[in-house]
């Protein structure tokens, strides 16, 4: 009885999440579908999910790029971007959000509050001074501007990480101290383990958000063989001439595939889960 | 964010080494921070008093662009209130939505993981363009929504992404359905909590309402924190969603305050006055955030204290 | 020592601000506030080598040479990349310049290029729109093209001088209009033909227009597009100029048709008209029609309206989404209007940076693109119908122009008989002026305004809006 019981929530559970789960990726399946229709029937079809006929050569014309300058060079820019970004931003995370919730120095209190005020101001008027900086250190057109700051790590991660700390007990560190475990040990050898899912998440939001970074990779990328993929996406479209809606999508799902690539493979640390009894004893 | 308003000191002598490890660790933060957010971060706030077209030199002119704001500028107030309107219709349905599908998807299944993934595709779509077609597909007036609603027998043919009551709703459902980043972030809390304290719950009787109330509420709290003082931060900065869906129209029903923000900054070249709204906006958002984090106290559990060894400390004001 | 690094902070600041304020000052020091010596001494030891760094791009000192490398910045989509990138390349090769492009989305181009003139980091050859080149050219960005017309350097010999009035602004030459755009009513032939309507002809009148709006409407069901929802500057505009007022005046101050009742009335009157005929259904559903924005969303495209408002150069693009023809006639004069309101904008321009070592040499790539039959032939009408008359006849007979083009050519031979000048860039501040209009034109098809406090609001608040 239970068992059919079971049984019977399982399928149920599938089929809601399933039907739920559909719904909310139709907007991608209809983007998938579409890049292989012909460019001028993607929006006078828009009802039509399958394409009549199937084409392929939307990805050939997409890939080609813009006079000359290849999705090669796009897909190899945002990869070196957004890898060196998210490596140093992840680990700079990490350091900051362990000072802030265990160690007591000086001033750390107005320091997290001006991270806190920070993040409130809308990014749109920090976009000139930003520049002026830039410009100063010769960075523009360099890949430095967008890699650079990453390596401070970002006060979303710094305070998302503090959270997860602050459900560790204290007492783990105290013991470790007591041990004469050193707090850079401490770190390295207990917390880091202890807030690997904060780190999977941290590294997936930083990965999507620089891959998908549009304005700050335009602002500082003059020269097109600098571009980013989430620039060349834009560059098929404009309002006054016929845009090319087929290649667009084509590279759209391309663009996605490294996201979702690298959210599979990280999941599993962000889902381990942590058995803190274990660690208590 | 009790440890960091505490001032207690521990040990005399320590505090140097503290000082030394503190700054090595927030070191690379602090040298980024300083260089490049802090001083954007203040230049902003100089340059609200200027007029400023971004093309030629600012120019100080006092308090002007504060006064015109309040004075003058009906589209000010109007974006305000529209964006006011977002943030509390969105944010909690945001939230709890988020929560919902986190806790779903937080079980033992083989499909479980490609479901996780299914949920947070959505969000990195962002504001692409496939998202703008398909809500247009969907909520026009002769939409797929429509359609539905007409085969319940619910006679309806409005467009809901231009009609004047519904347009924000539009936009509204997008965020919501843009939930990925707090829900990965609510999964990965769940998974923190230890399943021994389910396991116990289960030895006492206790059934999955009972365990979702004395457990799972107290030990996510300090995530629902998290998510809370972040999606309200990022959702009085509204800006991507409005601009593809709406662009701010009808009539500027759905301008919120970023957009308009943006406009006056960039469109319309004055990066002065954009400033200043910038800063009044951080008033608003520092308000709320500040009144978030005193609450915090009364709500936010943190594991040390529930469950913790020693020093069972009860100084919030339920349990 | 908490407050010390409050106040380095604060310093910091102020010094980025007094950079902003000089713009091209190099001896302000970025971060040498900041309390961490790393950073300041990275900073102050790039920004010595910044100067000649920028100054060096164009190699040539003499004059005599072609400098080395030249920025071209525009923004566009896929065709419009590939085609200019493939002209300018032809021309790079022959005269040894290496071209670089900065090629965006229209989205972001403006914030993007308004951030680079902050650092002085302008390219050297910008495009440029109607609404934004006030801006540049009054705060000394872009550099006046009149002397190299002048010299000759820039051939206008198939253009004329009357015709380069669409670029400028306070009596300089801001911008090089790029080609011609004007406004058009777009019909559906076969939805008339159906109707058994007359096809409209390019002196017809305002009252005309409803009528026949009508009349299609009542014979087949068939709706009109309401006239530029999108932007309504663009309808009111032929209004006023059909009794002879400018939009705008010459200083960009006013509207110089604010004063006169009579106009005010008439445009009250024509929206009016419009709202009457959104209440009894020959008008398209503003709530249908606000939401579109792409091409293939609006009716005309799908067959499902029988005239549209639009910019020219949207017309092939329209009719290619229909798959038929359309016919293009101009827009109603008003019936108590003295002449047609027609007028021939420029559709953008090209403009040269005030930070262009070598403005010669930029002037020189604007005369190629604009008078060099391979670079007209590559680019075609993208930028708008060429100003040139003999590039344009050259595309009228050649064998790569289709149909749809030769009909907007043909089309704004028609209205450039009737219009003497182009007009003028938009003034300072109009930008938001417009978005008023807009605003108030959109509330009164949903029926949330009169249309009197259409224009009456609209009057009161861009008096408050323009300088």
């Amino acid at each position: 009885m239970t068992r059919t019981k079971k049984a019977i929530h399982t399928v149920l559970f599938h089929v809601i999440v399933c039907a739920i789960g559909i719904v909310m990726i139709y907007p991608l399946i209809w983007m998938f579908f579409s890049s292989f229709k012909e460019s001028s029937l993607v929006l006078s079809t828009v009802e039509q999910l399958f394409p009549s006929t199937w084409r392929f050569d939307n990805y050939v014309k997409g890939w080609s790029g813009f006079g000359g300058t290849t999705f090669t060079v796009f897909f190899k820019n945002s990869i070196v971007v957004t890898s060196l970004s998210v490596v140093g931003n992840v680990i700079a995370s990490a350091m900051a959000a362990y000072a802030f919730s265990r160690v007591r120095f000086r001033g750390r209190g107005i320091l997290f509050l001006f991270m806190m005020v920070t993040m409130m101001v809308p990014s749109q008027v920090l976009v000139v001074p930003q520049y002026i900086i830039f410009n100063k250190l010769n960075w523009v057109d360099t890949f430095l501007p967008l890699v650079i700051p990453e390596w401070g790590g970002r006060a979303f991660f710094i305070f998302l990480i503090m959270q997860f700390i602050a459900g560790i007990p204290k007492e783990l560190d105290e013991a470790a101290e007591i041990d004469g475990c050193g707090r850079i040990r401490l770190f390295l050898n207990i917390m880091l383990p202890l807030i690997k899912p904060a780190l999977a998440t941290s590294a997936i939001f930083a990965f999507y958000w620089k891959w998908d970074d549009f304005m700050g990779s335009l602002l500082y990328l003059n020269a097109p063989e600098n571009y980013t993929v989430s620039i060349a996406l834009k560059l098929f479209c404009d309002p006054t001439s016929v845009s090319d809606y087929g290649a667009m999508f084509a590279m759209c799902v391309l663009s996605l595939l490294p996201v979702i690539v690298l959210f599979l493979f990280t999941q599993k640390y962000i889902v381990e889960g942590i058995s803190m009894s274990g660690l208590k004893s | 964010m009790k440890e960091l308003s505490s001032g207690r000191r521990r040990k005399p002598g320590k505090g140097k080494y503290d000082n030394l490890v503190g700054y090595l660790f927030v070191g690379p933060w602090l040298v980024c921070f300083l260089a490049f957010t802090a001083i954007p971060f203040l230049a902003s706030f100089v340059l609200s008093f200027t007029e400023y077209n971004m093309l030629s030199n600012p120019t100080f002119i006092g308090l002007a662009n504060y006064v015109k704001l309040f004075t003058q500028d009906k589209l000010f107030l109007t974006s305000l209130g529209v964006t006011f309107r977002f943030v509390f219709l969105s944010i909690p349905l945001r939230l709890v939505f988020a929560l919902l599908v986190a806790m779903i998807l937080n079980r033992d299944s083989k499909a479980v993981p490609f479901y996780r993934v299914v949920y947070y595709l959505p969000s990195i779509l962002g504001g692409s363009v496939a998202v703008s077609v398909m809500w247009k597909y969907c909520f026009s007036k002769t939409g797929v929504f429509n359609t539905f609603l007409q085969s319940l027998g619910i006679p309806c043919d409005i467009s809901w992404i231009s009609n004047k009551d519904t347009a924000l709703w539009s936009i509204v459902l997008l965020f919501i359905w843009q939930f990925g980043s707090p829900m990965l972030i609510f999964l990965s809390g769940l998974k923190q909590i230890p399943t021994s304290y389910y396991e116990a719950a289960v030895v006492d009787g206790a059934g999955p309402v009972k365990k979702f109330f004395k457990i799972t509420l107290p030990l996510l709290s300090p995530i629902i924190f998290f998510n809370l003082v972040m999606q309200m931060i990022g959702g009085f900065m509204v800006f991507s969603q409005a601009m593809i869906i709406t662009d701010g129209g009808p009539m500027n029903k759905t301008l919120v305050y970023a957009l308009y923000l943006y406009r006056q900054s960039f469109a319309y070249y004055k990066m002065g006055y954009g400033c200043a709204m910038a800063w009044i906006l951080l008033v608003i958002i520092g308000f709320f955030t500040a009144l978030v984090f005193k609450s915090s106290s009364a709500w936010v559990f943190y594991e040390n204290e529930l469950f913790g060894g020693g020093n069972k400390k009860k100084r919030r004001g339920r349990k | 020592m908490k407050r010390k690094k409050v106040w380095s902070v604060i310093c910091a600041g102020a010094m980025v601000l007094s950079l902003a304020a000089c713009g091209q000052g190099g001896d302000g020091q970025v971060s040498s506030g900041g309390s961490e010596g790393s950073v300041s001494s990275e900073g102050s030891g790039q920004e010595s080598s910044q100067a000649p760094e920028e100054g060096s791009t164009p190699s040539s000192g003499e004059g005599s040479q072609e400098p080395s490398s030249m920025r071209v910045a525009w923004w566009g989509g896929q065709e419009r990349h590939n085609a200019t990138i493939a002209a300018l390349d032809s021309y790079g090769e022959a005269q040894g310049i290496e071209f670089s492009y900065e090629y965006t989305s229209w989205s972001s181009y403006f914030e993007n290029l308004a951030t680079q003139a902050v650092g002085s980091n302008l390219p050297d050859v910008i495009q440029m729109s109607t609404t934004d080149i006030i801006n540049y050219s009054g705060n000394g960005q872009i550099i006046d093209l009149q002397p190299y017309v002048d010299d000759g350097t820039i051939d206008i010999s198939n253009i004329g001088q009357e015709a380069l009035g669409g670029g400028m602004v306070d009596g300089k030459l801001a911008g090089f209009t790029s080609g011609y755009n004007t406004v058009t009513v777009a019909y559906n032939k076969e939805i008339f033909d159906q109707a058994k309507v007359a096809y409209p002809e390019d002196d017809w009148t305002w009252s005309d227009f409803i009528t026949t709006a009508k009349a299609v409407y009542d014979a087949t069901g068939i709706q009109t597009e309401i006239p530029f929802l999108s932007e309504a500057r663009w309808v009111v505009e032929t209004m006023v100029r059909s009794y002879g007022y400018d939009f705008f005046s010459e200083d960009g101050k006013s509207l110089p048709w604010a004063e006169d009742e009579a106009v005010v009335a008439a445009v009250t009157g024509a929206i009016q008209d419009v709202y009457d005929g959104v209440k009894e259904g020959y008008f398209v559903d503003p709530e249908v029609q606000v939401a579109w924005s792409t091409t293939e969303d609006a009716y005309i495209s799908q067959g499902k309206s029988a005239m549209s408002f639009m910019l020219s150069n949207y017309y092939t693009m329209y009719s290619q989404a229909l798959g038929k023809e359309m016919g293009m006639v101009m827009l109603p004069k008003m019936d108590g209007g003295s002449s047609s309101g027609m007028y021939l904008n420029s559709n953008m321009y090209w403009c040269i940076s005030a930070n262009c070592q070598d403005p010669a040499a930029a002037a020189r790539v604007l005369n190629y693109l604009i008078n060099d039959e391979t670079a007209a032939r590559t680019i075609g009408t993208d930028r708008g119908i060429s100003l040139s008359s003999a590039v344009r006849d050259m595309l009228k007979t050649s064998q790569d122009t289709d149909q749809l083009t030769s009909n907007t050519l043909e089309y704004v031979d028609r209205v450039s008989a009737v219009v003497q000048k182009t007009n003028p860039a938009d003034p300072a501040n109009s930008a938001e002026a417009i978005s008023v209009l807009k605003n108030n034109y959109t509330a009164v098809m949903y029926g949330e305004m009169s249309a009197e406090d259409c224009v009456k609001d609209f009057l009161e608040q861009s008096a408050a809006i323009l300088p």
